[in-house]
């Protein structure tokens, strides 16, 4: 049954709506789509350069025949599956059965962050996170190497070097965060020398420094926002970050790993505290979500020291903080609030594994069942409202206004206005591109304006920005114009 | 190399007042980076004061040219700052124009663009001027000398009922000298005669914490040597050579150098990244992230190099006072 939850919360938005989510979606099923007509793979943008998402679309739809969109809900199947090596990742570091099924369970239902606007969308970093939490798998086996581990670290490894950029750098890091502690441990005599940790890092480090270098030369950026100054930010907080968790014991150890700790406060004031600037407004964090985000912390947190012994957890820990620290550094705009996002992610995994600690400590204690069952449904209730927020918020699109969009034809060379939703979906649906998005009162003469339900209900998206649904598109103003097509789910006004 | 191993593993254990070391090594290069990483990064951002005074990417003119954006311009005082307010008819192009990057949405009536220094007096997106409230659509993230800039449309600026001047904007040509609208006090000149001279300050405090850095390495290696002469006779009578344990002692004194210089290169970053990041929440100053580059290596590298010989002196100068 916990299984079949984690399976089945990234695909909510595919059930529930019939879309995936988030605009990314549809261009990597239009690169697909274009490839499966061409039979040629371009590495010429963004979104190319970076192509197991692609890859795996089109590999599966010339497999079984399926569409673009049909075969698009393996990704979200597979971040689901991802809960697989996650249990056995809790099993080798020690978690009786019970307790080893938590962190699965907490990964999809952590109330920190929507985890189903990660899971349930299609692109890079999504079909990537499977593999990421396979390659902590397989780095927690390599004490004891084989040739099979070292074949299926390549072949992890590798696939995440072309998954995505953001899990391949957290990768990096961890794997060398691992050796080091390895490195550490056996000059005090703890441990054999970790040469077949050091070997995966080094083997990692070769296609992930030479892709990414590529990229940098033909895309001339490595991360869109990542300036060289940045790398060497984020380096300094990673070194402070495996430093923190190097000792046995004292203030700064392992045994109290209070960065871990500041990482998830950072968290809640960037998503609700206001630490970023952004247009959105952000309401005020009410004692509720407060509530919810304690019992969270609390959860994940309180066990996650006893974790921290077991070398690829701490390791794990070291680059997965590092990154949720190093967001609000970046800087407290727009850009910086994404890597937050991103960072999350992955910060997601080592709460889970934390409250799976948290989970063996109670249940061995009598009624410990209870208060886990307990802890885990008011987890499921506190990260629903997200959930629900998100499923109809503006980043989710439906399966009617898909189906609408493809059933119009746009007459070309026709100006169309429209917000990110929009952008998106259109070049997708229609083979068009929208030329932005403008306030109603601005619209030239014979060009039009498309919007959707969530665009007179909630608001624009521009960029990543919510923009107020009077600044565009006011009601005064919405019903003096003229409709080219009205519908309950999207209108096109002139 | 057993040796030296068996010396590592002994350090690693935190014997020989490796901590300490390490610590003090740690300390002061975290002092020169922060110091250094800072300076360095409000050298940059001086760099947008030298913009407003000079800036040839604009051309600025009270008459009309081909192609250019008219902006009424006027400057306001809000809560003691002095604010300047730009309104035009089309402030994407006059943003395009300044080759400004904003977070949200372009001005309509009655909404302001806003310039990311002045978010603290945002409250809740919406900016009260003159007693009228305005809606804020936006934040202006860069270039920096818009930060204290208001970009609206002239019907807002109507409203607020600020008398302006007009001006006219337009793309200078390729290689086209600007013409100064202000020269004095944030002249070009001035500004980079005080950035130089507070930097070439800095400098000087660098150099001053790796010459300490270097002393109180040297002491603290000559000391560890001393508390670890037990182990070293030990050694000796296992047959280790004096080349041989000179060979080890400097291993271990480039390791804790790289150790310390890392430690210290992280401390020092990222310290100075949190408190400025801390600072810019608590009191509403802005955000100035530290800035590491070539320079910054450069001292790292000094550092390490000061720290080892240093420590290799210290702790070679130890070994042969105690006679072993």
């Amino acid at each position: 049954m916990i299984f079949s939850i984690t399976f089945l919360v990234p695909l909510l938005p595919l059930l529930v709506r019939g879309a995936p989510f988030i605009g990314d979606s549809w261009v990597h099923m239009g690169l697909a789509r274009g490839v499966l007509a061409s039979g040629r793979y371009g590495l010429a943008s963004y979104n190319e350069r970076w192509p197991l998402v692609n890859f795996l679309l089109v590999f599966l739809s010339s497999l079984t025949g399926f569409s673009e969109l049909q075969a698009s809900w393996t990704v979200p199947l597979l971040v689901g599956l991802s809960a697989l090596p996650l249990y056995a990742l809790c099993r080798r570091l020690g978690l009786p059965r019970a307790s080893a099924l938590v962190p699965a369970l907490f990964v999809s239902l952590n109330p920190l962050y929507a985890y189903v606007t990660f899971s349930g969308a299609v692109m890079k970093e999504t079909s990537a996170f499977y593999l990421a939490v396979l390659l902590l798998h397989l780095a927690s086996m390599g004490k004891y190497p084989s040739v099979g581990w070292m074949i299926s670290m390549a072949v992890v490894g590798f696939g995440l070097v072309l998954g995505h950029h953001y899990a391949s750098l957290v990768a990096f890091l961890s794997l060398w965060a691992y050796a080091a502690y390895g490195l550490f441990g056996w000059l005090r005599g703890e441990n054999p020398p970790p040469k077949a940790i050091l070997y995966a890092a080094s083997a990692f480090t070769v296609p992930f420094s030479l892709w990414n270098w590529l990229n940098y030369l033909t895309l001339g950026a490595f991360f869109p926002i990542f300036e060289a100054s940045d790398i060497l930010l984020l380096l300094a907080v990673f070194t402070l970050s495996w430093f923190t968790l190097l000792a046995d014991r004292g203030i700064i150890s392992r045994r109290a790993p209070w960065l871990a700790s500041s990482a998830f406060i950072i968290s809640v004031l960037g998503l609700r505290g206001g630490l970023y600037i952004m247009a959105q407004p952000v309401e005020p964090i009410t004692v509720w979500e407060a509530r919810n985000y304690a019992v969270a912390a609390v959860f994940s947190l309180a066990g996650l020291s006893a974790g921290l012994d077991r070398g690829p957890l701490r390791a794990w820990a070291a680059s997965t903080v590092s990154m949720v620290l190093f967001a609000p550094l970046w800087g407290q705009t727009m850009p910086g609030f994404t890597l937050l996002i991103k960072a999350l992610h992955y910060y997601g995994i080592l709460l889970a594994v934390g409250a799976g600690f948290t989970a063996s400590w109670i249940l061995r204690r009598r009624g410990g069942w209870l208060i886990v069952a307990a802890t885990l449904i008011f987890m499921a209730y506190a990260s629903s409202t997200g959930t629900i927020l998100a499923l109809n918020g503006l980043g989710a699109y439906g399966r009617e206004e898909v189906e609408l969009l493809r059933g119009i034809s746009f007459s070309p060379g026709i100006k169309l206005y429209g917000d990110t939703r929009a952008a998106y979906l259109l070049p997708y649906t229609s083979n068009i591109t929208a030329s932005g998005l403008k306030p109603l009162r601005m619209l030239d003469e014979g060009s039009i304006m498309l919007l959707f339900r969530p665009n007179w209900e909630q608001g624009f998206l521009m960029g990543y920005d919510w923009v107020a649904r009077e600044a565009i598109a006011p009601e005064d103003q919405l019903m003096g114009r003229g409709r080219v097509y009205d519908s309950a789910h999207l209108r096109i006004i002139t | 190399m057993s040796l030296t191993a068996s010396i590592l593993s002994i350090a690693s254990r935190g014997e020989l007042k490796v901590g300490f070391m390490i610590l003090t090594i740690s300390l002061f290069t975290g002092l020169v980076v922060a110091v250094e990483a800072m300076a360095q990064s409000y050298a940059r951002e001086s760099a947008a004061l030298r913009e407003i005074s000079r800036m040839a990417e604009v051309k600025v003119d009270t008459s009309p040219m081909g192609g250019a954006v008219r902006v009424y311009a006027s400057t306001l005082d809000l809560e003691g700052r002095t604010l300047m307010i730009l309104a035009s008819e089309d402030p994407g192009s006059l943003i395009n124009l300044e080759g400004a990057r904003v977070e949200g949405g372009l001005p309509g009536d009655g909404e302001l663009l806003v310039g990311l220094g002045l978010r603290t007096l945002a409250g809740e997106g919406v900016l009260k001027i003159m007693g009228l409230p305005l809606r804020v659509s936006g934040y202006i993230s860069s270039p920096a000398h818009l930060a204290s800039s208001i970009i609206t449309t002239p019907e807002t600026l109507r409203k607020i009922g600020l008398e302006a001047t007009t001006l006219y904007y337009a793309k200078a040509p390729a290689g086209a000298e600007g013409v100064p609208m202000a020269e004095a006090p944030s002249s070009s000149s001035l500004v980079g005669a005080v950035t130089g001279e507070a930097l070439s300050t800095l400098s000087i405090l660098g150099h001053i914490l790796t010459a300490m850095l270097a002393v109180t390495c040297a002491v603290q290696g000559y000391n560890s040597s001393q508390e670890g002469r037990r182990a070293f006779r030990v050694y000796s009578s296992l047959g280790a050579s004096r080349r041989m344990m000179a060979c080890s002692l400097i291993i271990l004194s480039l390791t804790l150098s790289l150790a310390g210089v890392t430690l210290g290169y992280a401390l020092g970053l990222a310290g100075s990244a949190i408190i400025s990041s801390t600072l810019s929440l608590a009191l509403g100053l802005p955000y100035v992230k530290p800035l590491a580059g070539v320079e910054l290596l450069r001292w790292l590298g000094t550092s390490y190099a000061l720290s080892s010989t240093a420590l290799s002196i210290g702790l070679l100068k130890g070994y042969r006072v105690d006679g072993v």
